[in-house]
């Protein structure tokens, strides 16, 4: 099990490497760097602009050999330091850390409805095949991999709280602000767990220990939740796991939609301000989050199933 | 089977093919999924190409004395649009038939890039074996891991948006898949017979792996594309929405959206029909996909 978890933080660090060579890349190729790094204030003259851009070239090292360039860039990105925010003149690291707790609350409520209702609808779902519920939870399945989150977001603010004036449609005081935004995240979450619950169900309630168990006297109850359920999550886990990328790329859209101050919001607000200190860091600090999720997926999947050895 | 002589096109030849076919129609009309998917594929197909003769109206024209007038079957002074116009008496129903070209366009041709390169990747590593396997899919498994929406958002931030990008960039981030379904085949095809007496023949290397290796991964890339193509068009428009795909200019349904949002208090017709739009199409695309995994590939059902 710890080779295994080993080589996935191996993997995990070569991702990281990845984005960080992505970002060096994306920042060298746009233009001259230091342009991003000096803003262009009115009551600053020509000459300390000029002065300003030499010293950020010498700082970044503009003035070095490409590979000792990239070097530096990896040097910034493990301490954090990409200098101060453009917009709220305070390190960049700092502006980007402040908004962390702030979708983590998001994901996590998104995550805890994702599952809460996709899980027993798809169980149901499997263990009453072709009834209402496992319509629903098919539908479901269906809908999650159509409907953009963005729309949905939208739709929700129609129906409750422009039309039922139940709920605020956009920003973050208090807990009645966090329903709308959470539930269009846990979306996409909860069709993928209904469908992969429902499929795991079904395929593990088709093996010979599922008939033992039964065959002992257990009752159905106990056979669904000891034997079947756990068994099933697997599917769930594994799925679960390969869509976090995807999940987190959607809590941007969803932030902006209800004007959720997290981590998304802020990186599309840097990006149309130019703020590029932030964007280098919120783009390397989610590819971080990522990572760290299936590294706890991982070991999740040795907590359901024992089996696993982690060859 | 794996130990007969006969080649596995020849197997395929004892099939007749009239009656697979009839075989197939048949299937496809049980199958209602497969039924309305098509259609819907083919009715927004035909509105992307016949856009500027079906379109009521020019879906730049710009008219201050009827800004966000409400569907015809709720407006009593009718001739402003059969779904309405948006917050500059712009034709909603027009745009959308544009953004339709927009939104195929993309999904089409960003699924084609992905096509093009993961296919050659994946058969490559496959068939080779050995280190280029390792080193691609390696690659491919860091890639994966990497929340691409968001590399996207600083990709288009430091490079630019506009059409192109967004399709480059769209197909770049679906290879992995392709790539992994065209390996996981070739994998399994290198060792077959036909593939050793090919190579005992003394057939290249490239035309063993388009002769033999390609075809037995048809089927599952046809499934693959179509899916991925729906997941191209969810995307782009989240782009759109964000601003940062195809300029503003551009009527795309997800541009749409985007300009909505500020009249969502006053009108909804902006907001709903693009959205539509969008779940119609994709929805068909993920019904033709599930149709076509149940008809060329039974392997694959209830995946």
């Amino acid at each position: 099990m710890t080779g295994y978890l080993v080589r996935r933080l191996i993997l995990g660090v070569f991702v990281i490497i990845g984005v960080i060579t992505i970002v060096f890349a994306l920042v060298r190729v746009s233009g001259d760097p230091a342009s991003y790094f000096v803003t262009l204030d009115p009551d600053k003259s020509p000459e300390d602009i000029q002065r300003e851009v030499a010293s950020v070239r010498r700082g970044l090292g503009l003035d070095r050999p490409i590979v000792i360039q990239y070097a530096y860039f990896i040097r910034k990105a493990v301490s954090g330091d990409f200098g101060n925010s453009f917009r709220y003149h305070i390190p960049a690291t700092r502006v980007v850390f402040e908004r962390i707790p702030l979708s983590l609350l998001l994901a996590g409520a998104a995550a805890i409805i994702g599952v809460g209702v996709g899980l027993p609808l798809g169980v149901a779902g499997a263990l009453n095949r072709r009834s209402v519920i496992d319509n629903a939870a098919t539908t479901f399945a269906v809908l999650g991999l159509t409907v953009p989150q963005f729309w949905l977001g939208i739709m929700l603010i129609i129906v409750f709280a422009v039309k039922l004036h139940l709920l605020p449609a956009a920003g973050s005081h208090g807990w009645k602000y966090l329903i709308l935004p959470a539930v269009t995240q846990s979306f996409g979450l909860m069709a993928v767990v209904a469908r992969m619950g429902r499929s795991g169900m079904l395929e593990v309630l088709g093996h010979d220990y599922i008939r033992t168990a039964r065959a002992k006297g257990l009752s159905g109850r106990l056979v669904v939740t000891r034997h079947a359920l756990r068994n099933s999550l697997i599917s769930v886990i594994t799925v679960v796991g390969s869509s976090i990328p995807h999940l987190i790329g959607t809590i941007v859209v969803v932030e902006v939609v209800f004007a959720w101050p997290g981590l998304g919001m802020l990186m599309m607000q840097s990006v149309f301000s130019r703020d590029y200190p932030v964007v280098i860091v919120g783009v390397l600090l989610m590819s971080v989050l990522t990572v760290s999720v299936f590294i706890i997926v991982d070991i999740l999947y040795g907590v359901v199933d024992p089996r696993i050895r982690y060859k | 089977m794996a130990n007969t002589s006969i080649p596995a096109r020849a197997l395929d030849a004892r099939v007749p093919p009239k009656r697979a076919s009839a075989g197939r129609l048949r299937k496809l009309l049980k199958n209602w999924q497969g039924v309305v998917g098509l259609s819907l594929l083919a009715l927004f197909g035909l509105t992307a190409v016949l856009a500027p003769t079906l379109a009521p109206a020019d879906p730049h024209k710009i008219n201050f004395a009827h800004i966000l007038s409400p569907p015809a079957w709720t407006n009593s002074e009718l001739g402003f649009g059969i779904l309405g116009t948006d917050s500059l008496g712009r034709d909603i129903m027009s745009r959308m038939l544009y953004g339709a070209r927009v939104s195929l366009l993309v999904g089409a041709t960003a699924t084609l890039v992905g096509f093009g390169i993961g296919v050659p990747l994946g058969i490559l590593a496959g068939y080779k074996g050995g280190r280029p396997d390792d080193v691609i899919m390696r690659i491919a498994d860091v890639q994966s891991a990497i929340p691409f929406l968001v590399l996207l958002i600083a990709i288009l931030t430091f490079i630019g948006g506009g059409l192109i990008n967004v399709v480059l960039f769209l197909g770049a981030s679906s290879w992995v898949g392709f790539g992994r379904l065209v390996r996981g085949e070739a994998l399994s095809v290198r060792s077959r017979d036909y593939v050793t007496a090919a190579r005992a023949i003394g057939a290249n290397e490239i035309w063993i792996m388009s002769r033999h290796v390609l075809p037995n991964v048809v089927a599952p890339l046809i499934i693959a594309a179509s899916l991925s193509f729906g997941g191209m068009i969810l995307t782009e428009s989240a782009l759109s929405f964000l601003g940062l795909g195809v300029p503003s200019s551009v009527p795309t349904w997800g541009n749409m959206l985007a300009e909505s949002r500020q009249d969502i208090l006053v009108a909804f017709g902006p907001s709903v029909f693009p959205g539509l739009a969008i779940v119609g199409v994709v929805l068909g695309a993920n019904w033709t996909g599930d149709w076509l995994r149940d008809v060329l590939d039974p392997r694959l059902r209830g995946v």
